[in-house]
């Protein structure tokens, strides 16, 4: 299943609250949160989160497990494996 | 100045000047006396005695404060470089700390107020920034922060530059790759799997 770990700072902070409203399992990580689902595909789309686009385009600085389908202004969609 | 010093009390005493080149001396010192403030206190005046080729010149100094300065070498009969390209020239620029946006704001006025372009404000992750250009085509930067560094940050650097470490310099290594490691050691520092 993809993830995305998720820095503990407060610039990150809509971006956990947005997959935690999207029901994403989330796992504690000594300063970082892994939010994943069962799903083998995430979707966020910054409209939910309201983050300033320098912040949105580092969501992915704690860390990531799978692959990017697509990452834009708009949407960050992860899917399982390392190669499309 | 009450850290602990693990390095045996060794410590930079920040930054004493950066030096740069210039062909445009004249306009040079005007910028940065009229339209920045920064006072010139220092100039040298030589042949170039350094080695063999080195061109006669002249170093001269900005006072930035906080005994920080920034100087420039002008240099006799040397050919002008060519302007680097856009990345670069974004890249290597000098950023004048701000302590609040309205001093940031002021400054962008008084910039503007000289004629100088300068981009309006830019939030990035913690720090908000209006960039111009001096009169040699050196980017500069104004920037204040939106909140202190903290612990957790200084942290979070020190895995991510772990990770990038492993895989720049990797044949066709991208950021994903740099994503995939640092997922791999968070779970290592975090105790969840082993090294």
């Amino acid at each position: 299943m993809p993830a995305l770990y998720i820095l503990d700072i407060p610039e990150f902070e809509p971006i956990l609250r947005t997959a935690r409203i999207a029901g994403m399992a989330e796992e504690e990580l000594d300063g970082y949160v892994k939010v994943s689902t069962a799903a083998p595909e995430i979707v966020l789309e910054r409209r939910h989160t309201d983050v300033r686009p320098a912040v949105w385009f580092a969501a992915l600085t704690g860390g990531l497990e799978g692959r990017i389908v697509r990452f834009d202004f708009d949407v960050l969609h992860l899917a399982e494996g390392v190669r499309p | 100045m009450t850290e602990p010093r693990p390095d045996g009390g060794l410590r930079m005493g920040g930054v004493d000047h950066i030096a740069l080149v210039t062909w445009e001396p004249a306009a040079t010192c005007d910028f940065y006396t009229r339209v920045l403030g920064l006072p010139l206190v220092h100039a040298i005046t030589a042949t170039g005695w350094l080695k063999e080729d080195f061109p006669d010149f002249v170093h001269f100094f900005f006072e930035l404060g906080k005994g920080n300065y920034l100087a420039f070498f002008y240099f006799f009969g040397l050919p002008e470089e060519e302007p680097p390209g856009d990345l670069m020239h974004r890249s290597r620029h000098l950023a004048f700390h701000v302590d609040t946006e309205e001093e940031m704001l002021a400054w962008r006025e008084r910039i503007k107020s000289h004629g100088v372009r300068v981009t309006h404000p830019m939030q990035h992750e913690l720090l908000e920034s209006i960039y111009f250009d001096d009169p040699n085509g050196i980017q500069l930067e104004i920037t204040r922060p939106l909140r202190p560094f903290g612990d957790v940050d200084a942290r979070d650097a020190e895995l991510t530059l772990m990770a990038l470490a492993d895989v720049a310099g990797k044949p066709d290594a991208t950021v994903q790759d740099m994503w995939r490691r640092k997922a791999e050691i968070v779970r290592i520092h975090a105790g969840r799997e082993n090294g």
